[in-house]
């Protein structure tokens, strides 16, 4: 990259940690209670909320692994996000107004909370507790090497400053993602999260553009290219193949609706009714964000094939060698400061929720109450889990990194569907339903994992065990008797 | 019949169409030698390295790999569908107009899936296949047609939110159940836990 570029590059990322840093400092003094840490005072307005959804939705994998996907199998990956209004659908239908009237009426701060509420069950709480917390360490740690990597390599092309090592990297990163969430938890959060979802969708529609203009001949001339090399790169299963591909269509639509760090969102608006308006914020935000997503990583593989670019070293090259050769200096700075946003408006999520789990939700599952002192706590948990983190994805096997990142949609997905998405909109679903999709989707999970399950056609373990979680849900609340419901939970359900 | 129900039986007929694609071996594959003698099977059917740029994988042969298993296939994707729509109708509490435009967005939706594996059967025989607006027919229905047709869900949500998901009878009665909590959690002479009222 040559020395001006860089320096753009580095002036947006600059200014945008900046940015981060000052609304940590303004966030400080409208955080004063635990409700405040982790519910935002549930009072975030539509587009606050709209954009948060969606930009803790998108994540870094969004901007470098999703190009990277469809740069190595063409459109297979559409299925992660073509899929996403779909998607936010199901969310806002299951749970927008469910959750946020069940918030109100228990004042509950963690979605635990609101599990335990609606089952009768301590039990219950503890194991989404610990669902979410294995699901957060994986996730966590994977956002976190991502932003060191990435702030490596912008410092690296600057040419007046030394070799910057990715401990270092790890240290700034940390050190700014640590200030604003511990000082002002999820209001910071979020309010960092609609600057950069509008980042994300600024940055997402100038690429697309650029990335039509980079290949010979538009997107016909990309197209052409394409097809003539391998037809299957641009048919709607790619690559992968139809049964590959379609297995990522309701774990990633249906999934959804169990992401913690989405879900747990709709406890903080303002109002019940404005999910009415932040549903089109959300799923249009995404829609866009989704042509960075699959514009960037067709062109590089049409430019390389053409041989308007030489072939990448790995397929998470895709994005970053775009935008060095190109795209304008200018756009390359917005596109990274928007990557950086979206990595860290997916990983203060995690923190918060992490934090939720530590102080409040395992404490109260096993000892009847929460830690004295809350917020403070809070705080300490939100230094801890973001520095062990850190520790864990420099110091363990990169495998099991991966291991657990992978781990973390199928998981959430597999036991928070059911439970949360299915048991708040249906009164017949029971306890021991809830606590068997969740044991359910951890062992299936971890066991495709940790002992490299191949399943046929490519059909992905988080299909497996959303699949098998969500049966045995209904089946085992159709084979029970009806459970009791405690009456205000009850007729918050009938509305 | 009940939703619940109905959904019930949509995901074990999904478990079934799951299990008959395991029991069907998947091809086309190659019998290659094992690093501990005999024989591996290896299966290409989900993508091969790309022969000139092995940083990208190659589809290999389409025909070969999608024409025994594309209406299972269709099977497998309709019925997610159906179940990611039967999830969607129950979020809305009451039978109504939300409910019926879900089905025929579910419609829509499925018909737009149809269209895109029935031309992707047809896209498997053509040797140089068209283009329409510059993608090929069965992504051409995928990008231009059911990626946009996702918004009406949306738009149905926005429309007939105040009439069918959360009416200003449900926020007023929503209010009393707050009130009447909170008097009774007021009065009490130590909260209890949730779960406990």
């Amino acid at each position: 990259m040559d020395d001006s570029r860089s320096l753009v590059t580095l002036a947006f990322v600059v200014v945008y940690l900046l940015m981060c840093v000052g609304v940590g400092v303004w966030a400080l003094r409208r955080t004063k209670s635990p409700r405040d840490f982790f519910m935002a005072g549930r009072d975030l307005g539509v587009m606050v909320t709209g954009l948060a959804l969606f930009s803790s939705q998108m994540s870094g994998f969004g901007f470098v692994g999703g190009p990277g996907l469809v740069y190595r199998m063409g459109l297979s990956s559409s299925w992660m996000t073509v899929i996403g209004p779909l998607g936010f659908c199901c969310s806002f239908y299951l749970l927008a107004t469910r959750l946020r009237m069940i918030a109100e009426l228990r004042d509950t701060i963690s979605l635990p909370d609101a599990v335990a509420a609606r089952y009768r069950s301590e039990r219950a709480r503890l194991l989404t507790a610990v669902a979410i917390l294995l699901g957060v360490l994986g996730y966590l740690g994977t956002q976190i090497l991502a932003m060191a990597t990435v702030l490596r390599d912008v410092l690296n092309n600057v040419s007046f400053i030394p070799e910057v090592s990715i401990l270092t990297c790890m240290v700034i990163a940390c050190a700014v993602l640590v200030f604003y969430c511990v000082t002002g938890g999820i209001v910071a959060s979020v309010y960092t999260d609609l600057v950069q979802g509008a980042i994300m969708i600024v940055a997402a529609v100038f690429v697309f553009f650029a990335a039509l203009g980079a290949v010979d001949g538009g997107l016909i001339g990309l197209v052409t290219t394409l097809v003539e090399d391998d037809p299957e790169v641009v048919s709607p299963w790619g690559t992968f193949g139809m049964m590959g591909s379609l297995s990522w269509f309701v774990v990633f639509v249906l999934g959804s609706a169990g992401q913690p760090h989405v879900i747990t969102k709709f406890m903080m608006n303002r109002r019940v009714e404005d999910a009415r308006r932040t549903l089109p914020v959300s799923a249009g935000g995404y829609m866009l964000c989704s042509l960075l997503w699959l514009s960037i990583g067709l062109a590089m593989r049409a430019l390389v094939i053409q041989g308007g670019h030489p072939e990448l070293a790995s397929p998470d090259e895709a994005a970053p060698q775009f935008l060095q050769f190109h795209a304008s200096p200018m756009l390359a700075g917005i596109v990274f400061a928007g990557l950086f946003a979206a990595i860290m408006s997916t990983a203060d999520s995690f923190l918060n929720l992490g934090a939720a789990a530590v102080v409040h939700d395992i404490p109260r599952a096993l000892y009847g109450r929460s830690l004295s002192n809350e917020l403070f706590w809070a705080r300490v948990a939100t230094v801890v889990l973001a520095v062990g983190s850190a520790v864990f994805v420099l110091y363990s096997r990169q495998d099991l990194v991966a291991l657990l990142g992978a781990f973390g949609w199928g998981t959430f997905a597999a036991a928070l569907v059911p439970t949360v998405a299915i048991g708040f909109n249906w009164k017949r679903a029971t306890a021991t339903a809830a606590n068997a999709a969740i044991v359910t989707s951890l062992i299936v999970n971890f066991g495709i994992e940790v002992f490299g399950l191949a399943i046929p056609y490519g059909i992905t373990g988080g299909f497996v065990a959303l699949l098998l979680s969500t049966t045995l849900f209904f089946g085992i609340s159709l084979a029970s008797p009806s459970p009791t419901i405690d009456p205000d939970i009850e007729a918050v359900m009938d509305l | 019949m009940k939703l619940p129900v109905v959904l019930f039986g949509l995901l074990v007929a999904l478990c079934v169409v799951t299990n008959l694609a395991f029991l069907t071996e998947e091809v086309p594959f190659d019998d290659l030698p094992a690093p501990n003698g005999g024989l591996e099977r290896i299966y290409n059917g989900h993508g091969i390295t790309h022969p000139r740029f092995p940083s990208m994988n190659h589809g290999g042969d389409g025909p070969a790999r999608h024409r025994p298993m594309l209406w299972l296939g269709w099977t497998f994707g309709l019925l997610q569908l159906a179940i990611i729509v039967g999830c969607l109708m129950l979020g809305v509490k009451r039978a109504g107009p939300v409910r019926l435009w879900l089905g025929g967005s579910g419609v829509v939706l499925g018909g737009l899936f149809t269209m895109m594996v029935l031309t992707y059967s047809g896209y498997l025989a053509d040797e140089t296949p068209e283009l329409f607006m510059s993608l090929p027919a069965p992504t051409a229905w995928f990008l231009y047609g059911f990626w946009p047709a996702e918004f009406l869900v949306v738009l149905l949500y926005v429309l007939l939110f105040s009439r069918s998901i959360a009416t200003p009878d449900d926020m007023e009665r929503f209010r009393e159940i707050v009130a009447a909590r909170r008097a009774q959690t007021d009065h009490s002479p130590q909260p209890g836990p949730p779960g406990s009222s």
